[in-house]
């Protein structure tokens, strides 16, 4: 249930889950054999135990067991976030502990590509992308493949750089993902009125594209302490006959900034539509956590009680 | 000069003309969404990855409470979870 914390924030958020896709191959497994387990202990893996290391000794020196503050928050300083091995099976650092916002995450796993930047090497598909929008400054699609691409890749800068150069030569729904994707890029650099005002000037998107831009402006009226401007602009959203694709994404966000007004009930009914409604959804199983322990098996969604490190 | 103020005006209308090929290609229908994190098991087949693609593995034990997927259950963290929860 403290592990459950993580898969439902900091391991949901889009960011963080593109970069462990493109760079790492991840692996979950249970240290406690069903005899000795709250659950089932089916992830029990003595294989990986013997790889990594006693849990005893991992942790030792690390205070804090899992536990959850009456608002909800959970302090699990003594809990793994992630540790790391080279593909020989060597041990790559501390690893990361504890519960933290996608930003910290993000952070720590950027350290470790860092750190080992030989196992971090771009594919051979991942650098024709990426030449070809260098060798073709004017052709605008290849600019957008190579923004998706660092997008994915958590380099920001590089979504800028990539969309503004595109933006020049355009066609008019291109120019709607290229202003978006550059926005979403300033979110995550902390420049949320230049997101804002490149989210402004999309005037032409597909219906996808344009559910995105409001959850993207909504997300910064959440940022900015306006979760009534966030209501507004979502609430109309949340009734529809068939999904697209940032739908699960309208009815978590919403009833995020419903919660931020007080209005709990009220958000509970849209997290409950989310996880009824579209359950697969990368943020379905963080509308669930919102809902609770009782109703969810499962601690509190953090991002309810944190506003930094969030996007 | 139209604004997103004015997009999400007509935002209901395009949720509305979102035609039937768009929900057959809806990627979270069958097997989840791709932008989720694929979390391998056990470790023998996650090292296979590892090596064959020169990757890091990034490691998330959990200390306990594991339980297998239950079908038919909702991804939602708790006993009644098909994603297996944890």
């Amino acid at each position: 249930m403290v592990a459950e914390v993580l898969r439902s924030g900091a391991y949901s958020d889009e960011v963080v889950a593109n970069l462990v896709q493109r760079r790492f191959i991840a692996l979950m497994y249970d240290v406690a054999p069903p005899s000795k387990n709250f659950g089932d202990g089916s992830a029990y893996d003595p294989a990986a135990i013997a790889a990594v290391g006693e849990m005893d000794e991992l942790r030792s020196g690390r205070g804090g067991g899992g536990s959850e503050d009456p608002n909800g928050r959970v302090r699990a300083d003594s809990y793994p976030t992630a540790l790391f091995l080279a593909p020989d099976g060597e041990r790559l650092g501390d690893g990361l502990w504890g519960i933290m916002p996608p930003e910290r995450l993000l952070s720590g796993l950027r350290d470790v590509i860092a750190k080992w930047p030989q196992y971090f090497e771009p594919t051979p598909e991942e650098r024709a992308v990426l030449a070809r929008a260098d060798a073709q400054p004017d052709d605008a699609a290849a600019q957008l493949a190579a923004a998706r691409l660092s997008w994915e890749l958590a380099e920001f800068e590089a979504v800028v750089s990539l969309t503004e150069r595109g933006l020049g030569k355009a066609s008019p729904p291109m120019r709607a993902e290229l202003r978006y994707s550059k926005a979403r890029a300033l979110v995550c650099l902390g420049r949320d009125d230049e997101a804002r005002t490149s989210l402004l000037a999309i005037d032409e998107a597909a219906a996808d594209l344009a559910l995105a831009v409001q959850v993207a402006l909504a997300r910064l009226e959440l940022r900015a302490g306006k979760p009534d401007a966030a209501v507004a602009r979502l609430r109309p959203l949340c009734t529809f006959t068939t999904p697209l694709q940032h739908s699960g994404a309208v009815l978590y966000t919403t009833g995020l900034a419903l919660w931020r007004q007080g209005a709990h009930d009220e958000a509970k009914v849209l997290w409950r539509q989310h996880r009824r409604e579209l359950p697969f959804d990368r943020l379905a199983r963080r509308s669930a956590a919102s809902l609770g322990l009782d109703e969810a098996e499962a601690f509190r969604n953090q991002e309810l009680f944190e506003t930094k490190g969030w996007w | 000069m139209r604004s997103a103020s004015r997009l999400v005006l007509s935002v209901s209308m395009l949720l509305a003309a979102a035609n039937a090929q768009a929900a057959a290609e809806r990627r979270w229908d069958d097997g989840g969404d791709l932008d989720k994190i694929v979390w391998n098991r056990p470790f023998a087949r996650a090292q296979e990855l590892a090596r064959a693609s020169g990757r890091v593995m990034l490691i998330k034990p959990i200390l306990g409470g594991g339980n297998v997927p239950r079908r038919g259950g909702v991804p939602c963290g708790g006993k009644n979870d098909c994603e297996g929860s944890w």
